[in-house]
Protein backbone atom coordinates (compact mmCIF):
# COMPACT_ATOMS: atom_id res chain seq x y z
CA UNK A 1 0.00 0.00 0.00
CA UNK A 2 1.16 3.52 -0.73
CA UNK A 3 1.56 5.72 2.10
CA UNK A 4 -0.22 8.84 3.40
CA UNK A 5 0.44 12.12 1.37
CA UNK A 6 4.13 13.57 2.00
CA UNK A 7 2.44 16.30 3.72
CA UNK A 8 0.35 14.27 6.12
CA UNK A 9 1.18 15.24 9.53
CA UNK A 10 3.51 17.89 8.99
CA UNK A 11 1.73 20.68 10.67
CA UNK A 12 0.58 18.79 13.89
CA UNK A 13 1.48 20.45 17.08
CA UNK A 14 4.18 18.60 18.34
CA UNK A 15 6.34 17.49 15.15
CA UNK A 16 6.09 20.97 13.59
CA UNK A 17 9.95 22.08 12.08
CA UNK A 18 11.03 26.14 13.20
CA UNK A 19 11.39 27.80 10.24
CA UNK A 20 13.56 31.17 9.69
CA UNK A 21 11.08 34.18 8.69
CA UNK A 22 11.95 37.75 7.09
CA UNK A 23 12.16 40.08 10.20
CA UNK A 24 8.98 42.07 9.38
CA UNK A 25 7.95 44.53 12.12
CA UNK A 26 6.16 43.18 14.52
CA UNK A 27 4.11 41.87 15.80
CA UNK A 28 3.67 40.79 12.56
CA UNK A 29 0.24 39.60 12.31
CA UNK A 30 -0.43 43.37 13.17
CA UNK A 31 1.73 44.76 10.41
CA UNK A 32 0.27 42.14 7.82
CA UNK A 33 -3.61 42.32 8.23
CA UNK A 34 -4.42 44.45 11.39
CA UNK A 35 -7.01 46.77 10.47
CA UNK A 36 -7.40 45.52 6.83
CA UNK A 37 -10.68 45.18 5.81
CA UNK A 38 -10.12 43.49 2.22
CA UNK A 39 -11.36 46.59 0.51
CA UNK A 40 -10.65 47.51 -3.19
CA UNK A 41 -9.28 42.86 -3.81
CA UNK A 42 -11.05 40.72 -6.12
CA UNK A 43 -11.29 37.26 -4.91
CA UNK A 44 -12.72 34.47 -7.31
CA UNK A 45 -13.99 31.26 -5.92
CA UNK A 46 -13.81 28.57 -8.62
CA UNK A 47 -16.51 25.71 -7.47
CA UNK A 48 -19.85 24.62 -7.07
CA UNK A 49 -21.55 27.90 -7.02
CA UNK A 50 -21.98 30.24 -4.39
CA UNK A 51 -25.36 31.18 -2.40
CA UNK A 52 -24.89 34.98 -2.45
CA UNK A 53 -27.90 35.59 -0.17
CA UNK A 54 -26.67 33.75 3.01
CA UNK A 55 -26.50 35.94 5.58
CA UNK A 56 -22.45 34.66 5.58
CA UNK A 57 -22.20 35.45 2.39
CA UNK A 58 -23.20 38.54 2.10
CA UNK A 59 -23.54 39.54 -1.22
CA UNK A 60 -21.43 38.81 -4.42
CA UNK A 61 -19.65 41.49 -6.62
CA UNK A 62 -20.62 39.13 -9.95
CA UNK A 63 -21.09 35.64 -10.63
CA UNK A 64 -20.34 33.19 -13.81
CA UNK A 65 -20.93 29.90 -14.25
CA UNK A 66 -18.54 27.99 -17.01
CA UNK A 67 -20.30 25.20 -18.45
CA UNK A 68 -19.08 22.63 -21.41
CA UNK A 69 -19.87 23.22 -24.65
CA UNK A 70 -21.03 20.62 -27.51
CA UNK A 71 -17.65 20.97 -29.25
CA UNK A 72 -15.76 20.38 -26.21
CA UNK A 73 -14.85 23.55 -25.64
CA UNK A 74 -16.39 25.71 -23.13
CA UNK A 75 -19.05 28.85 -22.32
CA UNK A 76 -19.14 31.43 -19.76
CA UNK A 77 -22.44 32.07 -18.47
CA UNK A 78 -23.17 35.40 -16.56
CA UNK A 79 -25.44 36.04 -13.71
CA UNK A 80 -26.40 34.57 -10.11
CA UNK A 81 -26.64 30.31 -9.55
CA UNK A 82 -27.42 28.50 -6.94
CA UNK A 83 -24.77 26.30 -5.03
CA UNK A 84 -25.44 23.04 -6.09
CA UNK A 85 -23.56 21.21 -2.72
CA UNK A 86 -22.61 24.26 -0.69
CA UNK A 87 -19.11 23.84 -0.86
CA UNK A 88 -18.94 27.70 -2.15
CA UNK A 89 -20.81 29.00 -0.10
CA UNK A 90 -18.56 27.57 2.40
CA UNK A 91 -15.32 28.98 1.05
CA UNK A 92 -17.36 32.23 0.35
CA UNK A 93 -17.90 32.90 3.88
CA UNK A 94 -14.48 32.14 5.09
CA UNK A 95 -13.39 34.85 2.73
CA UNK A 96 -16.26 37.14 4.04
CA UNK A 97 -15.07 36.59 7.74
CA UNK A 98 -11.30 37.32 7.12
CA UNK A 99 -11.81 40.06 4.61
CA UNK A 100 -15.00 41.52 5.15
CA UNK A 101 -15.11 44.31 2.31
CA UNK A 102 -13.71 42.02 -0.33
CA UNK A 103 -15.48 41.83 -3.94
CA UNK A 104 -16.71 38.40 -3.86
CA UNK A 105 -16.69 36.23 -7.29
CA UNK A 106 -18.45 33.13 -7.93
CA UNK A 107 -17.20 31.30 -10.67
CA UNK A 108 -18.81 27.99 -11.21
CA UNK A 109 -16.84 25.50 -12.69
CA UNK A 110 -18.75 22.07 -11.47
CA UNK A 111 -21.70 21.11 -13.11
CA UNK A 112 -23.43 17.68 -13.83
CA UNK A 113 -21.33 16.24 -15.70
CA UNK A 114 -17.34 14.75 -15.02
CA UNK A 115 -16.65 14.91 -18.56
CA UNK A 116 -14.95 17.74 -19.40
CA UNK A 117 -14.13 18.53 -16.26
CA UNK A 118 -10.16 19.59 -16.89
CA UNK A 119 -11.45 22.38 -19.86
CA UNK A 120 -13.67 23.98 -17.20
CA UNK A 121 -11.43 24.28 -14.45
CA UNK A 122 -8.82 25.62 -16.75
CA UNK A 123 -11.80 28.02 -18.52
CA UNK A 124 -12.79 29.38 -14.34
CA UNK A 125 -8.71 30.29 -13.67
CA UNK A 126 -8.87 31.93 -17.43
CA UNK A 127 -12.03 33.77 -16.75
CA UNK A 128 -10.26 34.92 -13.06
CA UNK A 129 -7.12 35.73 -15.26
CA UNK A 130 -9.24 38.07 -17.89
CA UNK A 131 -11.14 40.22 -14.97
CA UNK A 132 -9.20 41.30 -12.81
CA UNK A 133 -9.25 38.87 -9.73
CA UNK A 134 -6.54 39.37 -7.55
CA UNK A 135 -6.80 35.96 -5.61
CA UNK A 136 -8.35 32.70 -6.35
CA UNK A 137 -9.58 30.46 -4.00
CA UNK A 138 -9.29 26.77 -5.56
CA UNK A 139 -10.93 23.83 -3.42
CA UNK A 140 -10.19 21.49 -6.45
CA UNK A 141 -7.00 19.93 -8.17
CA UNK A 142 -6.49 17.40 -10.52
CA UNK A 143 -4.41 14.52 -11.08
CA UNK A 144 -4.80 14.13 -14.14
CA UNK A 145 -1.34 14.14 -17.06
CA UNK A 146 -3.71 15.66 -19.80
CA UNK A 147 -4.01 19.10 -17.66
CA UNK A 148 -0.42 18.89 -16.26
CA UNK A 149 0.83 21.28 -18.91
CA UNK A 150 -1.97 23.40 -19.42
CA UNK A 151 -2.65 24.12 -15.81
CA UNK A 152 1.32 24.60 -15.05
CA UNK A 153 1.21 27.53 -17.96
CA UNK A 154 -1.47 29.39 -16.52
CA UNK A 155 -0.49 28.94 -13.03
CA UNK A 156 2.73 30.64 -14.20
CA UNK A 157 0.79 33.71 -15.98
CA UNK A 158 -1.36 34.35 -12.29
CA UNK A 159 2.55 34.19 -10.94
CA UNK A 160 3.87 36.53 -13.33
CA UNK A 161 0.30 39.09 -13.63
CA UNK A 162 0.70 38.65 -9.57
CA UNK A 163 -2.74 36.74 -9.29
CA UNK A 164 -2.30 34.41 -6.14
CA UNK A 165 -3.84 30.98 -6.77
CA UNK A 166 -5.00 29.62 -3.67
CA UNK A 167 -5.21 26.04 -4.25
CA UNK A 168 -6.06 22.68 -1.84
CA UNK A 169 -3.39 19.93 -1.58
CA UNK A 170 -5.34 16.38 -2.05
CA UNK A 171 -5.65 13.54 0.54
CA UNK A 172 -5.21 11.06 -2.13
CA UNK A 173 -1.63 10.17 -2.74
CA UNK A 174 0.50 11.51 -5.84
CA UNK A 175 0.87 15.12 -7.02
CA UNK A 176 -2.55 16.81 -8.02
CA UNK A 177 -2.05 20.17 -9.94
CA UNK A 178 -1.66 23.50 -9.57
CA UNK A 179 -1.38 22.65 -6.07
CA UNK A 180 1.67 20.65 -6.85
CA UNK A 181 3.12 23.93 -8.76
CA UNK A 182 5.66 26.20 -7.21
CA UNK A 183 3.77 29.01 -8.64
CA UNK A 184 0.71 28.99 -6.52
CA UNK A 185 -0.03 29.02 -2.73
CA UNK A 186 -0.78 25.31 -1.55
CA UNK A 187 -2.68 24.59 1.60
CA UNK A 188 -3.36 21.78 4.03
CA UNK A 189 -5.72 21.57 6.90
CA UNK A 190 -4.48 21.68 10.33
CA UNK A 191 -5.88 21.00 14.12
CA UNK A 192 -6.81 24.78 15.33
CA UNK A 193 -9.93 27.05 15.57
CA UNK A 194 -7.69 30.25 15.27
CA UNK A 195 -9.26 31.15 11.52
CA UNK A 196 -6.02 33.66 11.61
CA UNK A 197 -3.43 31.21 12.16
CA UNK A 198 -0.95 29.96 9.77
CA UNK A 199 1.98 27.27 9.73
CA UNK A 200 4.41 26.86 7.05
CA UNK A 201 5.74 23.59 6.24
CA UNK A 202 9.67 24.11 5.26
CA UNK A 203 9.20 20.41 3.44
CA UNK A 204 7.18 21.62 0.58
CA UNK A 205 5.67 21.35 -2.01
CA UNK A 206 2.24 21.71 0.58
CA UNK A 207 3.42 25.13 1.71
CA UNK A 208 0.32 26.23 4.67
CA UNK A 209 -1.51 24.55 7.47
CA UNK A 210 -4.88 27.08 8.19
CA UNK A 211 -8.02 25.96 9.97
CA UNK A 212 -9.43 23.31 8.20
CA UNK A 213 -10.86 20.14 10.45
CA UNK A 214 -14.13 20.64 12.56
CA UNK A 215 -14.70 23.86 11.62
CA UNK A 216 -18.61 25.73 11.24
CA UNK A 217 -18.76 26.77 7.32
CA UNK A 218 -21.79 28.05 5.83
CA UNK A 219 -23.74 25.39 3.47
CA UNK A 220 -26.58 25.91 1.15
CA UNK A 221 -30.51 26.24 2.09
CA UNK A 222 -28.67 29.16 4.43
CA UNK A 223 -27.49 26.78 6.86
CA UNK A 224 -24.04 25.87 8.24
CA UNK A 225 -22.40 22.46 8.99
CA UNK A 226 -18.90 21.14 10.76
CA UNK A 227 -16.61 20.17 8.00
CA UNK A 228 -13.05 19.29 7.43
CA UNK A 229 -10.72 19.16 4.38
CA UNK A 230 -8.21 20.61 2.84
CA UNK A 231 -10.66 22.91 0.79
CA UNK A 232 -12.09 24.44 4.06
CA UNK A 233 -8.15 25.72 4.92
CA UNK A 234 -7.97 27.13 1.77
CA UNK A 235 -10.45 30.06 1.37
CA UNK A 236 -8.86 30.68 5.34
CA UNK A 237 -5.62 31.69 2.98
CA UNK A 238 -7.08 33.53 0.53
CA UNK A 239 -9.11 35.53 2.66
CA UNK A 240 -6.23 36.17 4.67
CA UNK A 241 -4.41 37.24 1.84
CA UNK A 242 -7.27 39.23 0.59
CA UNK A 243 -6.43 41.42 3.49
CA UNK A 244 -3.52 41.63 3.27
CA UNK A 245 -3.47 42.77 -0.29
CA UNK A 246 -6.00 45.66 0.63
CA UNK A 247 -3.48 46.90 3.60
CA UNK A 248 -0.18 46.04 1.19
CA UNK A 249 -1.26 46.63 -2.46
CA UNK A 250 0.99 45.05 -4.94
CA UNK A 251 2.84 42.93 -3.09
CA UNK A 252 3.84 40.35 -5.49
CA UNK A 253 2.97 36.27 -4.75
CA UNK A 254 6.50 35.28 -3.51
CA UNK A 255 6.47 38.86 -1.25
CA UNK A 256 3.10 37.49 -0.18
CA UNK A 257 4.72 33.97 0.18
CA UNK A 258 6.84 35.36 2.41
CA UNK A 259 4.55 37.88 4.83
CA UNK A 260 2.49 34.14 4.85
CA UNK A 261 5.79 32.26 5.95
CA UNK A 262 6.77 35.23 8.88
CA UNK A 263 2.84 35.42 9.95
CA UNK A 264 3.41 31.39 10.66
CA UNK A 265 3.02 29.98 14.24
CA UNK A 266 6.29 28.18 13.75
CA UNK A 267 8.09 31.05 12.44
CA UNK A 268 11.22 32.43 14.14
CA UNK A 269 13.24 35.75 13.39
CA UNK B 1 -15.75 -10.00 -40.87
CA UNK B 2 -12.48 -12.42 -40.83
CA UNK B 3 -12.11 -16.29 -40.54
CA UNK B 4 -8.85 -16.08 -38.02
CA UNK B 5 -6.34 -19.29 -38.03
CA UNK B 6 -7.30 -21.96 -35.75
CA UNK B 7 -4.39 -21.51 -33.69
CA UNK B 8 -5.58 -16.94 -33.30
CA UNK B 9 -8.93 -18.84 -32.72
CA UNK B 10 -7.93 -20.59 -29.84
CA UNK B 11 -6.12 -17.89 -28.73
CA UNK B 12 -8.98 -15.28 -29.04
CA UNK B 13 -11.22 -17.89 -26.83
CA UNK B 14 -8.90 -18.09 -24.37
CA UNK B 15 -8.59 -14.41 -23.69
CA UNK B 16 -12.47 -13.81 -23.98
CA UNK B 17 -12.70 -16.27 -20.81
CA UNK B 18 -10.01 -15.01 -18.73
CA UNK B 19 -11.85 -11.67 -19.44
CA UNK B 20 -14.94 -13.05 -18.46
CA UNK B 21 -13.32 -14.92 -15.12
CA UNK B 22 -11.59 -11.13 -14.82
CA UNK B 23 -14.62 -9.11 -15.32
CA UNK B 24 -17.53 -10.86 -13.87
CA UNK B 25 -19.90 -7.74 -12.20
CA UNK B 26 -20.01 -10.36 -9.18
CA UNK B 27 -15.97 -10.72 -9.18
CA UNK B 28 -15.25 -6.39 -8.98
CA UNK B 29 -18.20 -6.23 -6.12
CA UNK B 30 -17.06 -9.07 -4.14
CA UNK B 31 -13.40 -7.50 -4.12
CA UNK B 32 -15.21 -4.06 -3.41
CA UNK B 33 -17.37 -5.00 -0.69
CA UNK B 34 -14.55 -6.39 1.11
CA UNK B 35 -12.87 -3.33 0.85
CA UNK B 36 -16.03 -1.33 2.06
CA UNK B 37 -16.22 -3.85 5.25
CA UNK B 38 -12.32 -3.41 5.99
CA UNK B 39 -12.58 0.50 5.71
CA UNK B 40 -15.83 0.45 8.31
CA UNK B 41 -14.25 -1.90 10.24
CA UNK B 42 -11.20 0.80 10.08
CA UNK B 43 -13.25 3.62 10.96
CA UNK B 44 -15.43 1.97 13.05
CA UNK B 45 -18.73 3.40 10.97
CA UNK B 46 -21.97 2.51 10.39
CA UNK B 47 -21.54 2.18 7.08
CA UNK B 48 -19.28 2.60 4.01
CA UNK B 49 -20.58 2.14 0.37
CA UNK B 50 -18.59 2.53 -3.01
CA UNK B 51 -19.97 4.21 -5.48
CA UNK B 52 -18.82 4.50 -9.31
CA UNK B 53 -18.94 7.11 -12.41
CA UNK B 54 -21.61 5.68 -15.11
CA UNK B 55 -19.83 5.66 -18.03
CA UNK B 56 -22.25 8.58 -19.14
CA UNK B 57 -20.12 10.37 -16.65
CA UNK B 58 -23.15 12.36 -15.21
CA UNK B 59 -24.12 10.12 -12.34
CA UNK B 60 -22.84 8.07 -9.15
CA UNK B 61 -23.94 4.22 -8.85
CA UNK B 62 -23.75 2.63 -5.84
CA UNK B 63 -21.55 -0.33 -6.12
CA UNK B 64 -20.89 -2.34 -3.13
CA UNK B 65 -21.53 -1.20 0.73
CA UNK B 66 -21.34 -2.47 3.98
CA UNK B 67 -23.30 -1.42 7.12
CA UNK B 68 -26.17 0.12 7.81
CA UNK B 69 -28.46 -0.13 4.97
CA UNK B 70 -26.03 -1.90 2.89
CA UNK B 71 -28.37 -4.00 1.32
CA UNK B 72 -30.82 -1.27 0.16
CA UNK B 73 -28.18 1.44 -1.40
CA UNK B 74 -26.70 -0.98 -4.27
CA UNK B 75 -27.70 -0.28 -7.59
CA UNK B 76 -29.03 3.65 -6.45
CA UNK B 77 -27.91 6.44 -8.78
CA UNK B 78 -27.30 9.77 -7.97
CA UNK B 79 -26.18 12.80 -9.79
CA UNK B 80 -22.68 13.83 -10.17
CA UNK B 81 -24.29 17.51 -10.33
CA UNK B 82 -24.89 17.07 -6.44
CA UNK B 83 -24.54 16.05 -2.78
CA UNK B 84 -21.36 15.89 -0.96
CA UNK B 85 -20.41 12.49 -3.28
CA UNK B 86 -21.23 14.83 -5.67
CA UNK B 87 -19.20 17.35 -4.87
CA UNK B 88 -16.16 14.91 -4.02
CA UNK B 89 -16.38 13.23 -7.65
CA UNK B 90 -16.16 16.95 -9.42
CA UNK B 91 -14.12 18.45 -7.31
CA UNK B 92 -11.52 15.60 -7.21
CA UNK B 93 -10.86 16.69 -3.06
CA UNK B 94 -11.98 14.53 -0.10
CA UNK B 95 -14.00 15.96 2.39
CA UNK B 96 -15.42 15.45 5.76
CA UNK B 97 -19.12 16.95 6.67
CA UNK B 98 -20.96 16.29 10.09
CA UNK B 99 -24.34 17.70 10.82
CA UNK B 100 -25.48 16.61 7.79
CA UNK B 101 -29.02 15.93 9.02
CA UNK B 102 -28.95 19.63 9.26
CA UNK B 103 -29.39 19.88 5.42
CA UNK B 104 -31.47 16.76 4.34
CA UNK B 105 -31.01 17.44 0.76
CA UNK B 106 -28.08 16.11 -0.44
CA UNK B 107 -28.08 12.46 0.75
CA UNK B 108 -32.74 12.33 0.58
CA UNK B 109 -32.42 9.92 -2.02
CA UNK B 110 -30.04 7.49 -0.41
CA UNK B 111 -31.44 8.03 2.87
CA UNK B 112 -34.77 7.34 1.41
CA UNK B 113 -34.12 4.25 0.41
CA UNK B 114 -32.24 2.74 3.41
CA UNK B 115 -33.82 3.97 5.98
CA UNK B 116 -30.51 5.59 7.30
CA UNK B 117 -29.66 9.09 7.90
CA UNK B 118 -26.00 10.28 9.11
CA UNK B 119 -25.00 12.48 11.27
CA UNK B 120 -21.47 12.55 9.08
CA UNK B 121 -20.18 11.79 5.97
CA UNK B 122 -16.05 11.35 5.17
CA UNK B 123 -15.73 11.33 1.52
CA UNK B 124 -13.00 10.54 -0.85
CA UNK B 125 -12.44 10.13 -4.50
CA UNK B 126 -11.44 6.99 -6.36
CA UNK B 127 -8.89 8.04 -9.24
CA UNK B 128 -6.45 6.33 -12.10
CA UNK B 129 -3.51 6.51 -12.78
CA UNK B 130 -4.46 9.22 -15.61
CA UNK B 131 -6.26 11.14 -13.09
CA UNK B 132 -9.58 10.31 -14.38
CA UNK B 133 -12.23 10.11 -11.20
CA UNK B 134 -13.67 6.67 -11.37
CA UNK B 135 -15.90 6.83 -8.11
CA UNK B 136 -16.41 7.95 -4.51
CA UNK B 137 -15.96 5.92 -1.30
CA UNK B 138 -18.23 7.52 1.47
CA UNK B 139 -18.27 6.48 4.86
CA UNK B 140 -21.32 7.02 7.15
CA UNK B 141 -20.91 8.27 11.10
CA UNK B 142 -17.44 6.75 11.48
CA UNK B 143 -16.15 7.16 15.42
CA UNK B 144 -13.20 9.34 15.14
CA UNK B 145 -11.83 11.51 18.49
CA UNK B 146 -12.10 15.25 18.62
CA UNK B 147 -8.70 15.69 16.05
CA UNK B 148 -8.72 12.63 14.33
CA UNK B 149 -11.17 13.74 11.36
CA UNK B 150 -7.93 14.86 9.16
CA UNK B 151 -5.72 12.03 10.01
CA UNK B 152 -9.02 9.96 9.06
CA UNK B 153 -8.73 11.82 5.78
CA UNK B 154 -6.14 11.35 4.88
CA UNK B 155 -6.29 7.26 5.85
CA UNK B 156 -9.24 7.09 3.78
CA UNK B 157 -7.93 8.78 0.55
CA UNK B 158 -4.55 6.37 0.80
CA UNK B 159 -7.07 3.49 1.15
CA UNK B 160 -9.23 4.84 -1.69
CA UNK B 161 -6.19 4.96 -4.00
CA UNK B 162 -5.57 1.22 -4.09
CA UNK B 163 -9.81 0.70 -4.09
CA UNK B 164 -9.19 2.69 -7.62
CA UNK B 165 -6.48 0.37 -8.51
CA UNK B 166 -8.94 -2.73 -8.56
CA UNK B 167 -11.67 -0.64 -10.21
CA UNK B 168 -9.22 0.39 -12.74
CA UNK B 169 -8.09 -3.42 -13.59
CA UNK B 170 -11.37 -4.49 -13.47
CA UNK B 171 -12.52 -1.82 -15.93
CA UNK B 172 -9.29 -2.50 -18.34
CA UNK B 173 -10.29 -6.33 -18.63
CA UNK B 174 -13.98 -5.17 -19.42
CA UNK B 175 -12.74 -3.48 -22.47
CA UNK B 176 -10.89 -6.62 -23.77
CA UNK B 177 -14.22 -8.21 -25.22
CA UNK B 178 -14.99 -5.29 -26.80
CA UNK B 179 -12.12 -4.21 -28.28
CA UNK B 180 -11.28 -7.69 -29.91
CA UNK B 181 -14.80 -7.96 -31.21
CA UNK B 182 -14.22 -4.25 -32.95
CA UNK B 183 -10.98 -5.66 -34.17
CA UNK B 184 -12.51 -8.96 -35.67
CA UNK B 185 -15.34 -7.05 -37.52
CA UNK B 186 -13.29 -4.67 -38.89
CA UNK B 187 -10.24 -6.91 -40.16
CA UNK B 188 -10.21 -8.68 -43.47
CA UNK B 189 -7.98 -10.97 -43.10
CA UNK B 190 -5.71 -12.16 -40.16
CA UNK B 191 -3.13 -9.54 -40.76
CA UNK B 192 -5.86 -7.25 -40.98
CA UNK B 193 -6.95 -7.83 -37.25
CA UNK B 194 -3.61 -7.02 -36.32
CA UNK B 195 -3.63 -4.03 -38.20
CA UNK B 196 -7.11 -3.18 -36.76
CA UNK B 197 -6.13 -3.69 -33.13
CA UNK B 198 -3.08 -1.52 -33.75
CA UNK B 199 -5.68 1.14 -35.18
CA UNK B 200 -7.50 0.63 -32.06
CA UNK B 201 -4.63 1.68 -29.34
CA UNK B 202 -3.85 4.34 -32.09
CA UNK B 203 -7.24 5.83 -31.97
CA UNK B 204 -8.41 5.04 -28.70
CA UNK B 205 -5.46 5.13 -26.20
CA UNK B 206 -7.06 1.81 -25.27
CA UNK B 207 -4.52 -0.30 -22.94
CA UNK B 208 -6.99 -3.17 -23.44
CA UNK B 209 -6.27 -3.54 -27.31
CA UNK B 210 -2.33 -2.89 -26.62
CA UNK B 211 -2.76 -6.24 -24.53
CA UNK B 212 -4.74 -8.17 -27.30
CA UNK B 213 -2.30 -6.73 -29.70
CA UNK B 214 0.59 -7.94 -27.80
CA UNK B 215 -0.54 -11.42 -27.15
CA UNK B 216 -1.88 -11.49 -31.37
CA UNK B 217 1.62 -10.59 -32.02
CA UNK B 218 3.03 -13.52 -29.60
CA UNK B 219 0.84 -15.91 -31.25
CA UNK B 220 1.95 -14.75 -34.92
CA UNK B 221 5.64 -15.84 -33.89
CA UNK B 222 4.48 -19.36 -34.75
CA UNK B 223 3.22 -22.21 -32.50
CA UNK B 224 5.75 -22.54 -29.83
CA UNK B 225 5.42 -18.74 -28.83
CA UNK B 226 1.31 -19.70 -29.57
CA UNK B 227 1.28 -22.64 -26.57
CA UNK B 228 3.23 -19.65 -24.61
CA UNK B 229 0.72 -17.09 -25.14
CA UNK B 230 -2.30 -19.42 -23.76
CA UNK B 231 0.01 -21.21 -20.74
CA UNK B 232 0.19 -17.18 -19.48
CA UNK B 233 -3.07 -16.73 -20.21
CA UNK B 234 -4.43 -20.12 -18.12
CA UNK B 235 -2.25 -19.48 -15.40
CA UNK B 236 -3.72 -15.67 -14.20
CA UNK B 237 -7.60 -16.99 -14.98
CA UNK B 238 -6.66 -20.00 -12.56
CA UNK B 239 -5.27 -16.99 -10.66
CA UNK B 240 -8.42 -15.23 -10.98
CA UNK B 241 -10.10 -18.04 -10.26
CA UNK B 242 -8.98 -18.31 -6.84
CA UNK B 243 -8.47 -14.92 -5.94
CA UNK B 244 -12.79 -15.46 -5.45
Amino acid sequence: MSGLPAWAGAFDPDRIETVAALPLPLPVRDWAWGGATGHGVKVAVVDSGVEADHPRVGGLAGAVSIEPNADGGTKVVEGLHEDLVGHGTACAAIIRMLAPDAKIYSVRVLGSNLKGRGATFLAGIRWALDNGIHVVNMSLSSKSDQWFGPLHEIADEAYFRNVMLVCAANNVPGPTYPSQFASVFSVAARPGSDPHAIAYNPRPPVEYGACGIDVDVAWQGGGSIVATGNSFATPHVAGLIAALLSKHAGLTPFQVKAVLQAVADNAEG
Amino acid sequence: MTTPSPELAALLVRIGDLAGQATRPTTLRAELARAAASVRQLLDAAACSIALVEPDGGSLRFFAADGAGSQAIIDITMPVGRGIAGWVAMAGQGIAVGDVSRDPRPARAVAEATNYVPTSILAVPLMDEEGAVLGVIEVLDPQLGSDDTGRALDVLGTVGDQVASIVRLAQVYDNLGAALLRALTQAEDEAGFGDALRELVATEGDELAGLAVAFHDLASLGSDASILARRVLEEVAAFARSRR
